[in-house]
C-alpha cells in the first residue's frame, strides 16, 4: 500500500458518525476521557479523548472493551427477589422489591443491619450508604473515602496533619521533572496503565525509574532498577534505607532544620534497622539495599509514588508514614518533581466533619498567606491528638481488638456477629471478604441485598438483586484520580433494562423505611435522587473544592480542553474566582506558584508553621515503623494478594485482558515451580490455615523465590482472619491430582 | 507492510530498514516502553468487528530472544486476520509473510493478513493499533516517516538503541 498523505494518529472512528459525548472513565482512579461516538443516537465508536490532559487519548484494554462488558452476559436489568439463597429468582417490578427489601429490612432492625462499602464503590452508592446508616443506626458502615493507612488515626495523619488522600499530590504531568521516581509497591502497568505512561515519559527523559516491592511484573521490568522483596517486607525495607540516609547524614539540612521535628528520635529508633539485619528479611543481599540508598541520595528532586487501586488496602501503616519521611529527608516535599505521590487522592473525607483543619495553607488557596508575627494557634482538631479507638475511623471487633473501618477483617466481624442480620453490598462485597469462614458468614446471613450492574458470587447467596446501572449510564461526580482532579462525569448510554442509579434505589428504600429523612443535600424528598445537588452539595461543604460548583466541572468538561478541575479550589481563590484552576489546568501549569512549598535557600514567611500539625512541622517522631523480626524467614511458600482486581470473575466468558496481566492465576518463581514439581500451566492446589484454593499456575519471571501471587478474588480465600493486620500467609502448594 | 522492534537492550545489529523504500509502510514497535497490555489486539478487534461485538483475534507474543537482556516480553500489537478462525499457536513474525497453521483461506475475513486497516488510511487516520496503544509506543508511517522517530529514539537514549528485526526462534518468548 503506498501512502498519500501522512496518517494522523486523529482518536477518531472509521465508521460514519455524526454526534459525540465526552465522559469520564471511572474503572481505576486514572481518569482518563472518554469520547463515545454515536450515529443517529446508537454508539458507533469509543475512543480516549485526543484533548484530555490525563490520557491524551490512549485507554487501557479495560476500557476499550468496556462496551463489551456493560452489555455482556452478566449484565442484570430487572429486579428479582426470592425468599431463600437457594431458591430461584423471582422476576419483580421496582415497587416489590424495593418493598419486599424494606419489609425485610424493618424485621432486623436497624442495629444489626451491615453495609459494605469500598473506596472504589461509586460515590453515589456510598453518600446512600452513609445517609440510610446515619437515619437506621446501622451496625457497619462504610466510613469513608480513605483506605485505613490514609485515614485519621494513621500515622501518616498523625506526620503531617493531612488524611492521606488528601495530600497535595503532583500531577502525572509534573512527573518528568523528577530526577528520581520511586515506585512502592504494587504493579502500577498492570494495574494502572494509563497512570504509567508519564512515568514512562519521565524514564525516557532520563528520569530514574525505581521500583521497591514484592509484586514485580511490567512495572519492575520497565523500571531502571527493580528491588524485589519478600512480600510484607517492604516496610523493613524503607526502615533500612532510612537507616542508611541518617548514617551517612544525606538528609536535605535546609528543609529538615525548617520543616521536620523529631529527627534524633527517628535516628535512634531506627538504629536496629542496620542493612545487614533487615537485608535477609526482605530477601536482599545487604549491597543491593545500600545500593538503592546510594541511589536516592544522589536523586534529587525525588517522588515518591504508592497507593494504587486494590493495594491501597494492603498496605500497613507503616509504609506511607515511612515513605514521607523519606520524602522529608531528602527535602523533596513541596517541590517540582518531588514528593510523596499517592495515587487516587481524592479532596472528599467521610463524614464531611473530618475535613482538613482551619489552619491548614491550602484552605486559603494554597497561596501564602500574609506573614504572621507569632505562629496562628492550632486549631482544636490538630491539637488535640488522634485516638487510637477514633470512632470514625474504627469499629468494634468482637474479638476485642479495635479494626480499621473499611478493613475486610473489621467487616468479617461484624458479619459474623450479626448473624440475624441484613446485609447490603454494591458489586461484589464477597470478593474483600477474607477468608472462608467469612463467606460462610455472609451465607448464614438472614437477609442480603445486592445492588450492582452484574451477577456475581454475592448475588448467589443474596435474597434480593436490586440492579444497579452502570457508571456510563448516569452522571456522577469523579472525584478520586491520580492527578488531583475533580471531574464531573455524564451518562454516555442510556440505562439498561430496568437498571436504576444506585442513587435512586437508596432513595426508594429510604422513602419507605424512614420516609421523614432527608439527606443533608436535598431540601425536599425530590432531591434526594439527584446526583447534581448530591455533588453540589459535597463541592461546596468541602474547603479544598468549595470555590467550585458542578456547572465549573461541566465547563471544564465541554471546553475545548477537557480535564476537569485541579483542586484545592478553595472559595475565593483569586480575583476570578474559580475558574483560575481550570485555567492552570487547560494551560498545563499544573504546579502552579502558589503549590509550591518550599524553595530552597530562601525561607517561607510562614515556615513556622508550614503544615497542620501541632508543631507546624512534620513530626518524625510520629512514624510508625515494622516489627523486626528476630528470626528471619524459613524457605516456605509464602502468599502475596496482589494483582488486578478487575471484574475478571463477573465475566468469566469474557478475558478483557491477556490472562497473565490480569493475573487470576497462582504466579510462581520457575526454581520455586521446578522445587514443587509443578508446571506453567499445571493445575494446582494451594492450601494454608484459613482455606484451600484450586488454581492455575503460570511460572512468571518476576515473582521472587518461594513466593506465591494470587489475585483478591481467590488469595483472600486463603488468608486467615484473625490478625487486625492481614500479612503475608504461608501456604503449600501441590500439584491437583 | 514492514515491522521493526527497536529497543535499547537489543545487541542484534541488523538494520531492519535497510532496503525499505522511502515509501514503504511499516509499523515500529518501541519494546522499551511496550507493557504487553493488549490494547493493540483489543484496538483490532474494534476496527475490524461491528461495535461491541467481539471478533476472532489472535494475539502474538514476540520478543527480544531468550539469554539476552530485559525487556522480555513484547505484545505484538497485530492480530492474524487471514481466516474466521484464528491459530491458537504462539509464533514469531513469520506470519506476516506465510500462515504458520498453513490453512488454507477459504473463509477469508475481510482481507489476507493484517489489512493495514485500509479504511482508517483512507480516511487519512493512523492504524487502530496505533492510535489506541495504551502507551503510546507503536508508530506507523512510510519508512522516512519511521527512521526519523527512530532517529529522534536514538538521540533521546544516547546512541544506545539497535533497530532489529527479531525473530525468536518458536517465537515462545513469552517468559
Amino acid at each position: 500500500m503506498r501512502l498519500s498523505n501522512r496518517p494522523r494518529k486523529k482518536q477518531l472512528p472509521s465508521r460514519e458518525y455524526d454526534a459525540s459525548e465526552n465522559g469520564v472513565c471511572r474503572l481505576c482512579t486514572a481518569g482518563c476521557g472518554l469520547t463515545l461516538f454515536s450515529s443517529g443516537g446508537a454508539p458507533v465508536d469509543l475512543f480516549g479523548t485526543e484533548l484530555h490532559p490525563v490520557n491524551k487519548g490512549a485507554l487501557c484494554p479495560r476500557a476499550l472493551a468496556l462496551y463489551r462488558q456493560i452489555y455482556g452476559k452478566s449484565r442484570l436489568s430487572a429486579p428479582a427477589i426470592r425468599e431463600s439463597a437457594d431458591a430461584p429468582w423471582r422476576p419483580a417490578d421496582w415497587d416489590t422489591a424495593l418493598d419486599f427489601t424494606a419489609r425485610r429490612m424493618a424485621d432486623t432492625g436497624g442495629e444489626r443491619l451491615v453495609i459494605a462499602g469500598h473506596e472504589s464503590d461509586p460515590f453515589d452508592f456510598l453518600c446512600g450508604a452513609d445517609w440510610a446508616a446515619e437515619a437506621l443506626g446501622c451496625a457497619y458502615r462504610p466510613g469513608r473515602f480513605f483506605a485505613p493507612a490514609f485515614g485519621r488515626s494513621a500515622s501518616l495523619f498523625r506526620m503531617i496533619g493531612i488524611c492521606g488522600d488528601q495530600l497535595l499530590s503532583n500531577t502525572p504531568r509534573d512527573w518528568c521533572a523528577s530526577r528520581g521516581i520511586l515506585v512502592v509497591g504494587g504493579d502500577l502497568a498492570a494495574e494502572n496503565p494509563v497512570t504509567f505512561g508519564p512515568l514512562q515519559d519521565a524514564r525516557d527523559r532520563g528520569c530514574e525509574l525505581l521500583y521497591l516491592g514484592a509484586r514485580g511484573g511490567m512495572t519492575s521490568r520497565r523500571a531502571t532498577g527493580a528491588w524485589i522483596v519478600r512480600p510484607g517486607t517492604e516496610s523493613l525495607a524503607l526502615s533500612a534505607l532510612l537507616h542508611i540516609l541518617l548514617r551517612d547524614n544525606a538528609v536535605h539540612q535546609e528543609f529538615v532544620s525548617e520543616c521536620v521535628s523529631g529527627l534524633d528520635a527517628l535516628r535512634e529508633r531506627l538504629a536496629p534497622y542496620a542493612p545487614a539485619r533487615v537485608a535477609p528479611h526482605c530477601g536482599l543481599a545487604q549491597e543491593r539495599l545500600e545500593e538503592l540508598a546510594a541511589l536516592i541520595e544522589r536523586l534529587s528532586p525525588i517522588q515518591i509514588i504508592m497507593g494504587q487501586l486494590e493495594q491501597r488496602r494492603w498496605i500497613d501503616d507503616a509504609l506511607p508514614a515511612l515513605c514521607l519521611a523519606l520524602a522529608a529527608l531528602k527535602g523533596c516535599i513541596g517541590r517540582p518533581g518531588g514528593g510523596l505521590n499517592i495515587l487516587g487522592a481524592t479532596p472528599f473525607a467521610w463524614p464531611l466533619t473530618d475535613n482538613p483543619p482551619a489552619n491548614d495553607a491550602r484552605a486559603e488557596g494554597g497561596k501564602a498567606a500574609p506573614a504572621v508575627t507569632e505562629p496562628a494557634s492550632p486549631s482544636p482538631a490538630v491539637s488535640e491528638p488522634p485516638r487510637a479507638d477514633d470512632p470514625t475511623d474504627h469499629t468494634e471487633s468482637k474479638n476485642g481488638p479495635l479494626l480499621k473501618r473499611d478493613h475486610p477483617l473489621a467487616l468479617e466481624a461484624c458479619i459474623k456477629a450479626h448473624p440475624d442480620g441484613a446485609f447490603i453490598g454494591f458489586g461484589d462485597p464477597l470478593r474483600r471478604l477474607a477468608g472462608q469462614s467469612a463467606r460462610d458468614g455472609l451465607r448464614r446471613m438472614a437477609f442480603v441485598v445486592h445492588m450492582g450492574p452484574f451477577d456475581n458470587a454475592t448475588r448467589r447467596l443474596a435474597h434480593v438483586s436490586l440492579p444497579a446501572a452502570h457508571w456510563m449510564e448516569y452522571a456522577c461526580l469523579a472525584h478520586r484520580s491520580d492527578g488531583r482532579a475533580i471531574q464531573w462525569a455524564p451518562p454516555l448510554l442510556p440505562p439498561c433494562g430496568f437498571a436504576l442509579p444506585p442513587l435512586d434505589i437508596w432513595a426508594g428504600l429510604m422513602r419507605r423505611l424512614r420516609p421523614e429523612s432527608l439527606p443533608p443535600w436535598a431540601a425536599c424528598p425530590e432531591d434526594a435522587a439527584s446526583p447534581r445537588r448530591l455533588a453540589g452539595w459535597t463541592l461546596e461543604n468541602c474547603p479544598l473544592t468549595a470555590g467550585l460548583c458542578v456547572d465549573d466541572l461541566e465547563r471544564a468538561r465541554n471546553d475545548a480542553s477537557p480535564g476537569g478541575v485541579l483542586w484545592p479550589c478553595p472559595r475565593g481563590a483569586g480575583e476570578t474566582g474559580r475558574d483560575y484552576e481550570i485555567s492552570r489546568y487547560i494551560r498545563g501549569n499544573v504546579r502552579g506558584r502558589n503549590n509550591i512549598l518550599f524553595t530552597p535557600g530562601s525561607l517561607w514567611p510562614e515556615s513556622g508553621r508550614r503544615f497542620p500539625t501541632e508543631n507546624g512541622r512534620i513530626r518524625l517522631e510520629e512514624v510508625s515503623l515494622p516489627l523486626l523480626p528476630e528470626a528471619p524467614p524459613g524457605d516456605g511458600l509464602t502468599l502475596v494478594v496482589s494483582g488486578l482486581a478487575d471484574r475478571a470473575a463477573d465475566h468469566p466468558q469474557e478475558p478483557l485482558w491477556p490472562r497473565e496481566n490480569l493475573g487470576d492465576a497462582a504466579r510462581l518463581h520457575r526454581d520455586t515451580a521446578a522445587k514443587l514439581g509443578i508446571e506453567h500451566g499445571c493445575a494446582i492446589t494451594l492450601s494454608s490455615a484459613a482455606g484451600e484454593v484450586d488454581v492455575q499456575a503460570v511460572i512468571a519471571p518476576d515473582v521472587p523465590e518461594n513466593v506465591v501471587v494470587l489475585p483478591p478474588e481467590t488469595g483472600l480465600a486463603l488468608v486467615a482472619g484473625e490478625e487486625p493486620v492481614l500479612r503475608p500467609a504461608a501456604v503449600r502448594a501441590a500439584r491437583r491430582k | 507492510m514492514r515491522l521493526v522492534v527497536v529497543s535499547q537492550h537489543s545487541s542484534l545489529k541488523q538494520d531492519a530498514l535497510s532496503g525499505c523504500r522511502d515509501d514503504e509502510l511499516v509499523l515500529a514497535v518501541d519494546a522499551d516502553r511496550c507493557i504487553a497490555c493488549g490494547s493493540c489486539a483489543l484496538a483490532c478487534q474494534a476496527e475490524h468487528a461491528p461495535f461491541g461485538q467481539p471478533s476472532p483475534v489472535r494475539r502474538l507474543a514476540a520478543g527480544i530472544p531468550p539469554g539476552q537482556k530485559a525487556p522480555r516480553i513484547v505484545s505484538l500489537p497485530t492480530s492474524c486476520r487471514q481466516c474466521r478462525t484464528p491459530c491458537a499457536c504462539d509464533t514469531g513474525y513469520a506470519f506476516w509473510t506465510v500462515c504458520p497453521a498453513e490453512k488454507a483461506h477459504a473463509v477469508a475475513a475481510q482481507s489476507l493478513y493484517c489489512d493495514c486497516c485500509e479504511q482508517r488510511l483512507r480516511a487519512g487516520l493512523n492504524l487502530a493499533c496505533v492510535t489506541r496503544c495504551s502507551m503510546k509506543c507503536l508508530y506507523a508511517g512510510t519508512a522516512a516517516d519511521i527512521r526519523f522517530v527512530l532517529e529522534e529514539k536514538r538521540l533521546r537514549s544516547m546512541g544506545e538503541t539497535e533497530m532489529c528485526r527479531c525473530v525468536p526462534p518458536g517465537g515462545q518468548d513469552r517468559n
